[in-house]
């Protein structure tokens, strides 16, 4: 047997558990080695040691101890809350209602701002237009304003007609005919 | 044997039974003070850890099942309780903590064997202290909870070989702090 063994062995060899083949080797091992000799007394002396140590520890105020968890288990008991939510404290009052409050300021500032004149500018007002019915669509953006619009642009001073028509209809995705009108209208 | 009245005792905390807790925290709050001081080094964080043990045992009753022996549930709650107290384990990392509150103090009276073997417990409980945890919980169930290697292994989440080579490892630590 090694030292590294033997070592493994010498608290088992304490507590008496180790089987005869394994405690007869730690022996002949420790009868030849000094190392591993002093190294079993020193085991013994602490397992000792500890032993008294076990009967040494200060006295624990049991029924101080009870009553204290008496009246800790009553107030679980008596507040009605449920074990499963008390395990997430976003329920508890201290922070549900705090976020609740948050919550409900976010909200009411979103409302006002989305009230306020030109607040809805941008992107938004593609939405807005897109879901506007065709006849409050016609009345928001009237054919005129368009035919003046395509007018201005370069767009009908430098290029094919006909290209510009297909152009403008994939751009607008606008109904043919509808725009054949208005290019009628532009020439005429 | 020690487990087989508190099985019984804690079927009847499952059925609600307010005096059959009683009893088993009158049976073994010292012995988990005892863990928990012996790890600590605190009397009043030890206190607090026993109050949150049973107060954990109470809760978790209904899904407690007769699996292994009540001694081994406790302590598994005990360890469990332990390593989430995060308070426990800075003491130990401040170093704050010494083996005063484990050991009792020399008095005028005491003869010079009962000195000797005062200081020796305190040193001892230093050094248990200086453990890495794994070791010290390991020294503790066998030890000083009386514990077989298999029954320590469950309490830990680890084999029992686990447990030779942790008590092998702490022994050695222990035997060079503690030798005269």
């Amino acid at each position: 047997m090694r030292c590294g063994k033997a070592r493994e062995n010498l608290l088992p060899f304490i507590q008496e558990k180790l089987g005869e083949a394994e405690r007869n080797a730690l022996l002949l091992h420790v009868a030849a080695c000094a190392a591993c000799r002093q190294e079993l007394e020193g085991t013994r002396k602490l397992w000792i040691e500890m032993g008294n140590a076990r009967n040494s520890v200060p006295t624990f105020d049991t029924e101080a101890g009870l009553s204290a968890l008496r009246s800790r288990l009553e107030v679980e008991a008596g507040d009605g809350r449920s074990p499963f939510l008390d395990r997430f404290r976003v329920f508890r009052p201290a922070y549900l209602l705090p976020a609740l409050g948050a919550a409900a300021v976010v909200i009411a500032v979103t409302a006002v701002y989305l009230q306020l004149p030109g607040a809805d500018d941008g992107p938004d007002r593609v939405s807005q237009a897109e879901s506007e019915s065709p006849a409050d669509g016609e009345a928001a953006m009237p054919e005129v304003d368009f035919v003046e619009l395509l007018d201005g642009m370069e767009l009908f001073e430098e290029f094919d007609v006909f290209q510009d028509h297909e152009t403008v209809a994939d751009l607008t995705e606008m109904d043919e005919d509808e725009l054949d009108s208005i290019l009628a209208e532009v020439d005429g | 044997m020690l487990g087989d009245d508190d099985i019984e005792l804690m079927k009847q905390v499952q059925q609600d039974r307010r005096g059959a807790f009683d009893t088993l925290y009158r049976k073994h709050a010292s012995r988990v003070f005892g863990f928990f001081l012996r790890s600590t080094l605190s009397r009043e964080e030890s206190e607090e850890l026993v109050q949150e043990t049973f107060f954990k045992l109470y809760r978790l009753r209904a899904g407690w099942e007769p699996r292994a022996s009540f001694n081994t549930y406790l302590f598994t709650v005990a360890r469990s309780v332990l390593l989430n107290n995060w308070r426990g384990l800075a003491s130990w990392r401040n170093g704050k903590a010494d083996g005063a509150d484990v050991a009792e103090t020399p008095g005028a009276t005491d003869t010079e064997a009962d000195v000797a073997a005062k200081t020796m417990v305190s040193r001892v409980a230093d050094a248990l202290g200086a453990l890495p945890e794994k070791q010290r919980t390991a020294v503790l169930l066998v030890r000083y909870e009386g514990m077989g290697y298999e029954e320590a292994s469950v309490v830990m989440g680890v084999g029992p070989k686990a447990i030779k080579s942790l008590l092998n490892r702490a022994r050695e630590r222990l035997v060079a702090e503690v030798k005269p």
